[in-house]
Formats: structure tokens, sequence, C-alpha cells
């Protein structure tokens, strides 16, 4: 075994290391991301490539459809403006159905959450109603409303509220009873302590709750348009579908999937920005 | 809420006063009280240390002094009358973590100044010079999650005194502390009380701790608690370090007699031992809830 002395690293050594060790994590992060990148779209290659040859040969075109076929009937959907005019009608109810069951889910489930008697009575009747699956009470509310879009606005805000109710719900009745009492102490009053302690309290709930909710409100909407309706992307499906054209059925479910997917990226970044006070990191 | 105080400098009126007090929780399972017959009073500027084995009711106390909670029987009174609603002028500090976690060390500590209605600017100033005392002076716009555990204590504390409260309650306050830490957020706690006239009632599981800071110890016991001891320490010399302190004769003549008496009150699981005259009570109250009859309180 050797001794030596270690000479003491110079402060512009040490900086260098560091800016070098960044870099070098950085490169390796970027190399991981294109990894994973390649891997997904190989698998997306392989899947259609897959679905190309098996179309005609194993299994008949107008079940399978085929990824060519795809394309072309997705052109043809643009073409004429027909596909947007779709999206934006089916967007348009599910849209509105969740900022209505967002807005009533939201208020109710505070109010009840607040007021803690009240969640005593309501507690079963919650239960049941979010066990329920609302979307069987379409043909019900096609009686209320009629069959227009206030029809498929209300199943999707019907469909989602309760997801949405639910979670605000609980979050409120868990609130940190002693934050609520340092609130009190401090002098605060009932709205002091709603705006204060309450609503930043159920935010991150509310914003998870809003990322469960809007497949559900999009599900509503599109159900509404099954039931009736001659227009949207549920009603060109199931009119794509009736004619036995597989590619076109594919097209309103890969439109419709694109949008849900958008939306929620956005709600995701919502959640990052507003949430930014969570997450790990605490110095112990 | 200092301003709310009534307590002038010279009036005698203590800030604290509990006459024969019991406390039972309200609820089903309330039929044995948390505290019996307590007896203690708290002049202004006076920090009284509250020692006993768990489950004798110090925390109780604290509830009582800050209105959270009102006495069964017996009398309890805050600068001098009995109050219906929440007291006034109270700064409450406990060992759970009652920081906003979405708030910055900043927003938080100007929180109860935004309550009170404060404008903006002023609150802000306020709270910076607040948080500077604390030596947070630099972290304003840092969160919780960014701070170590005695950061975020010392963040409860500024904002608990950025109010000037005329009583301080603290329970536990640096329970979850390890002891290098634990011993320098006691110095820097007397360091920002001694000199004024804060009132302080500091409810603590650590002897040494209740010495340390104390001008007097209250022992508990049983359960439900008592106090079984006042020890005043007059004699134990002031204004050294917590190392220091704990060097000179008086404080083992202190620490012991303290320690004599907690422990003859300890079960072997280290919980309070139960109070046979209060059980006896405990017992006949349940059997009549049992038969359906008003039982004893």
């Amino acid at each position: 075994m050797t001794t030596g002395t270690v000479a003491p690293k110079s402060a512009s050594s040490a900086a260098f290391d560091t800016a070098a060790l960044r870099e070098r994590n950085q490169r390796e992060r970027w190399l991981d991301l294109l990894r994973i990148w390649a891997i997904r779209i190989a698998v997306v290659v392989a899947f259609c490539s897959a679905w190309q040859f098996a179309s005609g040969r194993i299994f008949p075109v107008f079940i399978v459809s085929s990824p060519t076929t795809v394309v072309e009937r997705f052109g043809e959907f643009m073409e004429g403006g027909e596909l947007l005019s779709h999206l934006a009608y089916t967007m348009q109810a599910c849209g509105l159905g969740f900022a209505i069951g967002a807005l009533i889910g939201s208020t109710l489930g505070l109010l009840f959450g607040i007021y803690e008697s009240i969640s005593r009575v309501i507690a079963p009747f919650a239960a049941m109603l979010y066990s329920m699956p609302k979307i069987m009470l379409s043909p019900l509310i096609v009686v209320w409303v009629g069959v227009d879009l206030t029809m498929k606005v209300f199943v999707a805000a019907f469909s989602c509220m309760w997801v949405i109710f639910y979670n605000v719900w609980n979050a409120t009745r868990r609130i940190d009873h002693n934050l609520l009492d340092q609130f009190r102490l401090m002098g605060a009053n009932q709205r002091q302590i709603i705006v204060g302690l309450y609503l930043p309290s159920a935010t991150t709930w509310l914003l998870t709750s809003l990322r469960v909710a809007f497949p559900v409100a999009l599900i509503g909407a599109v159900v509404g348009e099954f039931v009736a309706s001659s227009q949207g992307l549920g009603h060109l499906a199931l009119d794509s579908g009736q004619r036995y054209d597989s590619a076109g059925v594919i097209v309103a479910v890969l439109t419709i999937t694109l949008s849900a997917m958008t939306i929620d990226s956005v709600l995701a970044a919502i959640q990052r920005k507003v949430a930014l006070w969570q997450g790990e990191g605490a110095r112990g | 809420m200092g301003d709310i105080s009534p307590l002038d400098a010279g009036t005698e009126v203590p800030v604290v006063e509990f006459k024969d007090v019991t406390v039972r929780y309200p609820g089903k399972g309330a039929i044995r009280p948390a505290v019996v017959d307590v007896n203690l009073t708290v002049p202004k500027g006076r920090f009284v240390c509250v020692v006993g084995p768990s489950g004798c009711g110090k925390s109780t106390l604290l509830h009582v002094c800050s209105g959270l909670l009102k006495v069964s029987g017996g009398e309890f009174r805050y600068l001098g009358k009995e109050w219906r609603k929440l007291h006034p002028g109270i700064g409450y500090v406990t060992q759970r973590e009652t920081l906003l976690p979405w708030k910055t060390v900043l927003g938080n500590i100007a929180l109860p100044l935004k309550i009170t209605g404060m404008p903006r600017t002023e609150r802000h100033e306020r709270a910076a010079d607040m948080a500077a005392s604390v030596g947070l002076g630099d972290w304003l716009n840092h969160y919780p999650r960014e701070l170590s555990g005695g950061m975020r204590q010392r963040v409860q504390l500024g904002r608990t005194l950025v109010t000037d409260p005329t009583l301080l309650l603290m329970d536990e306050p640096f329970g979850a502390l390890d002891a290098v830490l634990r011993v320098r957020m006691q110095e820097f706690l007397k360091s920002r009380i001694e000199g004024t006239d804060l009132t302080t009632i500091f409810v603590t599981h650590d002897l040494s701790e209740a010495l340390t800071l104390g001008d007097e110890v209250v022992a508990m016991a049983g359960a439900p608690g008592s106090i079984d001891q006042i020890d005043k320490l007059e004699d134990l010399p002031r204004g050294v370090s917590p190392v220091e302190l704990r060097q000179s004769p008086a404080y083992a003549v202190h620490e012991a007699r303290l320690w004599k008496t907690i422990a003859g009150n300890l079960s072997e699981d280290g919980v309070a031992l139960s109070n046979p005259e209060v059980e006896h009570e405990g017992d006949h109250a349940m059997t009549a809830a049992a038969h359906g009859r008003r039982g004893t309180s």
C-alpha cells in the first residue's frame, strides 16, 4: 500500500469538473430520451407494418381496414372540412359539459366538505351517484332536454361532475385541523378560511380530478352523440360503422384520442405550474 | 393581535389563571376528563414550561389557553376574564408543522397580518423584517419544502411573533428536531424572548429543555392529569448558554427533583399512571351513562 499526499484541486479545476459533469448528465438525458422515442417509433412502425400485412391476407379489409386506407380516409374527411366540423361539435359539447361539471362538482364538493353536518347526511347518496353508470341516464336526459347540443352537454357535465365532486369533497373533509386552528387563532373569518385554506388545499385534488374527469366528459359527449345526433365524432364513428367503413371509425377514434391527449397535456402543464410548491426536495 | 391586549404594564392581572379546572373533550368518548383540578397562575412576562408523561393533559392546557377548548368545570381566565370565543393575542406553535406549503417564507410569515387586513406593502415589510430577525432574510421566496426542519420551525416562530402576541403557546415545537438543532433553537428562542414581556407556556417532554428555557417548570402527572409540582427556577443562572446552564449545581438539583416526580408517575409503558380518584369518577359516569342517566361531571 502506498501513501502520499493528494494535491488540492484548484477552484477553477473544481468548477470545470462541475460544468463537465453537468454537460455529461445533460447529454446522457438526451440520449436516453432519444432511445425511448426511437423504441416508441419502432413499435408504431412494427404495429402498422403487421397491420398492413395482415389486412386482406389474414383478416378481411372491411373488418380491420389498413393503415393506408385509414390515411386515405383521413385525407377525404379533411378535404371537405368534415372531420374538423365533427371534431368542433364534439369538443364544444365536451368542453361546455366539462366546464359546467367542474364548476358544479368543485363548488358542491367544497361546500359539502366544509360543512360536516351536510357531509354526514349526503355521504351515502354521494357514494350511490358516484358508483352509478351515469351514461345509462342518457335516454332519460333525451326526454328532459331533447336531442340537440344541450343533451350532449348535459350528459358530459353529469358524467364528469361526480368525479370532481368526490375528489374535492374528500380533500376538503380531510383538511389539516391544525392548519384550520391556526387560521381561527389568527382571527380569520369563514371567507378567509375558505379562500386562504380550503381552496388552495383542494387545488391538487381538483387538478388531478380534472385530468380524470375530462375523458369522462368526452365519453359522455360521444355517448350523447351515439344516442341521437347528426354531428360530432361519435356520430361519424357510428355512421361509418353502420356503413362497414372501418377506416372511418378508426379515423374518428384516433382524432378524438389525439384531441383528448392534447387537452390532457395542457391540464398536466397547468397542474405542474399551479402546484409548484409541491414535490420532493425538503432539506431534512 | 397584540394591540387587543388590555394588559397594560404595571397591572396585576395574570395573563392566564386556572382555578380548579377540569376539562373533558366533547364527544361520545368524553366520560373521562383529560385534566382535573388544575390550578395555575401565569403572570405577564413569565416563561412557564410544562412537563409530564404522555397522556397527562399537557396539550389540553394549551388548548384551553388558546380558547380552542372550553373548560368543563372550574374557572379559566385569560387576561382577567372568561371568554366565549377564541382568545385574542394568542400565538400557537405546534410540533406538527402548520406552514402553508403553497406560500413562500414571506407569504407564510405575512399571513396573520393579511388576515388582519394590513395593506400588502406594509405587511410584506414587516414580514421581511421578521424573517430577517429569525435568520431567514435570504430565504423569503423559498417554499417550506425547500427548507430544513429547523428553518421551517423558525418560519413558524416568525409567523407567530410577527403579530406581537400577548401569550405564546408552544407545544413541543422542537420535538422533531435532532439534538444539536434543538439546542440551537432553544438558544434562538431565548434570544428572541428574553427582555420582552411576552408570556410563554411551553410544553415539552424534555426536562433539560424545560430547565433551560423556563422561569418555572410545571410537572403534571396522572391520567387524567393534574399538576403535581411547580418548580421555580429562580436560583438558576440566567444569561448563559444552555451548555453552561447545564453545568451549574442548581440545575442538577432541579433536574433530580423533577425527574423523581415524573418518574414516580410513569407506568412501565412510559405513559401517565391512571389517577385512581378520577378513575372511580369515570367508572361511575360510565355506569350512569350505561343506565341512561346523567353521569357525574
